[in-house]
């Protein structure tokens, strides 16, 4: 019989399958959030004196590569999860007769996600190491992002599913650009939380990409401590509930 | 006897609607048996709740010797299952379709190539292996969701309206193949609204209407048993009309009269006898849209 | 043998007909148009305004007033590049719109222009709705101001005719994808929308000049901050122009295709 990690993996592999002929939209992908870096940061970092952060004054421009690295991760599981979702739930139907398999829909979530991870994980991973080649990182435990841009990954990837669930139509998903917009540009990527208002800063802690940039930045710049210990928690946090709200609103609907 | 299915007080509720009420099924190894009825007679919640995908609000369901509501992913394991709409992977190519489901049943990708290979022959798709779904005709599609419910080589096939939206050559091309599964031994449960398709398939079926079986047997029997041999149907002038005494059941619809007769020359003779003289007539045998008919008073397909 | 030039009264019936459509997507409009830009600027605005050590060099009063007409630009070649993707390729191949239009007396080079028109007044009113939330954070700049939605809406035109040249010789939707991400962003990104142009990298500045949203923003810019002169406005102006006209004639052959055929 069956295993469940032999059918997440079958999961995943329908998507490899179908990204295989079509790797350019892949790498295209990756790009965005470089040109961020390129176009904000380098023209920035001329008006911009060092920006204090944990205590110590970092360059600009490294300041703000390690939160687009965050970015790279989150926009690599968005697509997938919401969107490409979506498509398959609705257009395609395709889990409605993957789940008549011995596969289940909890097999399916995972599958899905873990796709969206990889995608992640190879976005934030090639980031990674253009930024070391462009001397941007300062401390060894930036190897950490590895891992950490997975779970990125998984927490979008968990509430990106979760929200496609209630998706009515394609209009719809106009909703979904203006939140990823909103989290990329106001997830203090670009400049200090500190900026904000204490009641925006508050905001912004119940938001995921937030707490990817923060643990990004303080692993690339080697001023992690405590801090992101509970970025990590709230990470894990977010996908495990919207996780398993997902799980439960995509049983309750294909399994009528 | 083996049984495939059996089901019993099978009821399927969806909030204050009651989908299917409290019916009995026994479906026998090897045989194919049909579920008939109108759209809405309960039929895809049947299925669906055979499928393991819907659980019953109530009553037993066994499975290939499996209780349903316990053994659901063993039992998908041995099942094949069609659809209404295909849902295929239309982003994927016909061989792409076959491998990847093949791998949700845990076979190696050996197994699986191999089978799906097997299968495009049988689908008669070879030639089409490397199709986009998407591009495909409704024919093909349909022939291409066969054989991917074939890939584990299954106990039990279940169909849910295998043909319709085909045109009559796609039609006929499936039932050849449906018909040679049969002969290889392979248990078959469809739905349908069609009364010739349940005719050409079914050993044995049972109608349902309004979520409840209103007759049972094999298409033979239940034309024998519900109706006469043959049937008279007649189309009369606006101001005809056909006395009430006459000795045959008659059953008058929107513009057609039908008149039961085991001898159907011997009415028309008889209702001409009367002075009636019918814009048309057409003598044919009964069907199971006839047995419908006398067990419903409504017809099968509107 | 039909009259290739655009007449006015069928091209406006074309505007027209996509203004009735559009009213149906109000919403894509209003979030993607005009509420994530608004964000952007004003996060962008301040949020980076507040680490900028050295305004002089900006030659704006802050970093709001630097990229608030960035982005409003800088959203217009999105939007107007975006819809000649997919919405182009679905109103010219799969849905009947443009071909009853050319079943009428309207030819297909009316229904073209008028597609571009209608992008570029869209865009113009939804950078109106911009416009007066930058003027509410930065305080009245004078009448030139008043003139940006008009650069926006030129702009989105330019943006629409240049990848209408391409969709419009398209049959599915192969490639898109690399155009939004591999072109589209770059010009909002690397068009001196964050910092001056020769701050960028050289070889990127260089490229850039080519393209006409560096020359929106320039204009769009001088007219928030008070400074625009007469002559180098109406050559940024004239590029914008060139794209619309190159791209519109790139267009023609992919329309009388698809439409005439």
């Amino acid at each position: 019989m069956i295993t469940n990690t032999f059918a997440v993996r079958a999961i995943v592999e329908r998507n490899i399958i179908f990204f295989r002929r079509d790797w350019v939209i892949l790498v295209a992908g990756f790009f965005e959030p470089i040109f961020w870096l390129i176009g904000i940061s380098a023209g920035l970092s001329t008006i911009i004196d060092d920006i204090e952060f944990g205590g110590e004054l970092v360059e600009y421009t490294a300041f703000v590569a390690p939160g687009l690295i965050a970015v790279s991760a989150m926009n690599g599981a968005a697509f997938d999860a919401t969107f490409n979702f979506y498509f398959k739930l609705k257009q395609l139907k395709i889990f409605d007769s993957i789940i008549t398999t011995p596969v289940t829909i909890t097999n399916v979530v995972i599958g899905e996600a873990v796709w969206s991870v990889l995608r992640s994980t190879a976005y934030a991973t090639s980031f990674l190491i253009l930024t070391v080649l462009f001397g941007l990182v300062a401390s060894p435990w930036a190897i950490l992002i590895i891992p950490v841009s997975a779970l990125i990954g998984f927490s979008i990837s968990a509430i990106g599913i979760f929200a496609t669930t209630f998706v009515r139509n394609w209009h719809d998903f106009d909703y979904f650009s203006l939140a990823l917009q909103v989290l990329f540009i106001g997830s203090a990527t670009f400049y200090p939380i500190t900026v904000y208002p204490s009641w925006v800063q508050v905001v912004v802690q119940f938001t995921p990409l937030y707490h990817g940039v923060a643990l990004c930045r303080s692993l690339a710049l080697g001023t992690a401590g405590l801090a992101d210990v509970g970025h990590l928690l709230v990470l894990v946090g977010f996908t495990a509930f919207f996780g398993w709200r997902a799980n439960r609103r995509l049983e309750k609907s294909l399994l009528a | 006897m083996d049984l495939a299915v059996t089901a019993h007080e099978l009821t399927k509720r969806f909030d204050d609607f009651v989908a299917v009420n409290g019916i009995d099924l026994e479906i026998r190894s090897g045989e194919t048996f049909a579920l008939l009825g109108p759209n809405g007679a309960g039929k895809t919640s049947t299925m669906r709740m055979v499928s393991t995908v819907s659980p019953p609000t109530s009553g037993a369901l066994t499975i290939l010797g499996m209780d349903a509501a316990t053994h659901g992913r063993e039992i998908r394991g041995r099942l094949g299952v069609i659809p209404q709409e295909d849902q295929l992977d239309a982003d994927l190519t016909v061989y792409e379709n076959l491998t990847t489901y093949a791998r949700y049943f845990g076979q190696s990708w050996s197994e699986a190539k191999q089978n799906a290979t097997e299968l495009l022959e049988f689908a008669q798709l070879t030639d089409r292996a490397d199709t986009r779904v998407e591009t495909m005709s409704g024919g093909m599609r349909r022939r291409l969701t066969i054989a991917r419910a074939l890939v584990n080589t299954p106990d039990l096939v279940l169909l849910d309206e295998p043909t319709t939206g085909l045109d009559p050559q796609a039609r006929q091309l499936l039932w050849d193949r449906l018909y040679e599964l049969k002969e290889r031994g392979v248990t078959q449960l469809l739905t349908t609204h069609y009364m010739d398709e349940a005719e050409q398939l079914a050993d044995r079926l049972v109608i349902m209407d309004g979520g409840e079986i209103v007759a049972s047997g094999t298409p033979s029997s239940l034309i024998a048993e519900s109706t006469t041999a043959e049937v008279l149907e007649l189309r009369l002038a606006d101001d005809q009309t056909l006395s009430h005494d006459l000795p045959f059941r008659t059953e008058v619809l929107r513009n057609r009269v039908l008149i039961y007769a085991d001898d159907g020359a011997a009415a028309l003779r008889h209702i001409r006898d009367l002075g009636v003289e019918p814009n048309s007539s057409l003598i044919r045998r009964s069907t199971l849209e006839d047995v419908f008919l006398a067990r419903t008073g409504r017809q099968l397909v509107d | 043998m039909t009259s290739v030039s655009p007449r006015p009264s069928s091209v406006w019936h074309v505007v027209e007909h996509h203004a009735v459509q559009t009213r149906r997507t109000l919403q894509t409009v209003l979030l993607s148009g005009f509420l994530s830009p608004v964000f952007t600027m004003l996060a962008l605005g301040w949020g980076i305004g507040s680490q900028v050590d050295d305004v002089s060099s900006l030659g704006t009063p802050d970093y709001l007033h630097f990229v608030g007409p960035g982005v409003m630009i800088g959203t217009a070649t999105l939007q107007g590049g975006f819809s000649s993707l997919w919405q182009a390729l679905a109103a010219l191949r799969w849905e009947g719109m443009y071909k009853n239009v050319v079943r009428s007396p309207a030819t297909f080079t009316d229904a073209m222009t008028g597609r571009l028109v209608w992008m570029g007044i869209l865009n113009a009113l939804s950078s109106v709705a911009f416009l007066t939330v930058l003027l509410i954070a930065i305080g009245w700049s004078g009448f030139g101001a008043l003139l940006t939605p008009f650069i926006a809406g030129l702009t989105a035109m330019s943006a629409a005719a240049g990848v209408l040249a391409f969709t419009s010789r398209k049959e599915s939707g192969d490639g898109f994808s690399v155009v939004a991400r591999l072109v589209l962003t770059p010009l909002f990104v690397f068009s001196g929308t964050f910092s001056s142009i020769d701050t960028l990298p050289s070889a990127i500045a260089t490229v850039i000049k080519f393209f006409p949203t560096y020359h929106g923003i320039e204009v769009a810019r001088d007219l928030i901050n008070e400074r625009a002169e007469l002559v180098p406005s109406l050559l940024h102006v004239a590029v914008i122009l060139a794209w619309i006209a190159v791209g519109w004639a790139l267009s023609f052959g992919g329309f009388r295709k698809a439409l005439t055929s």
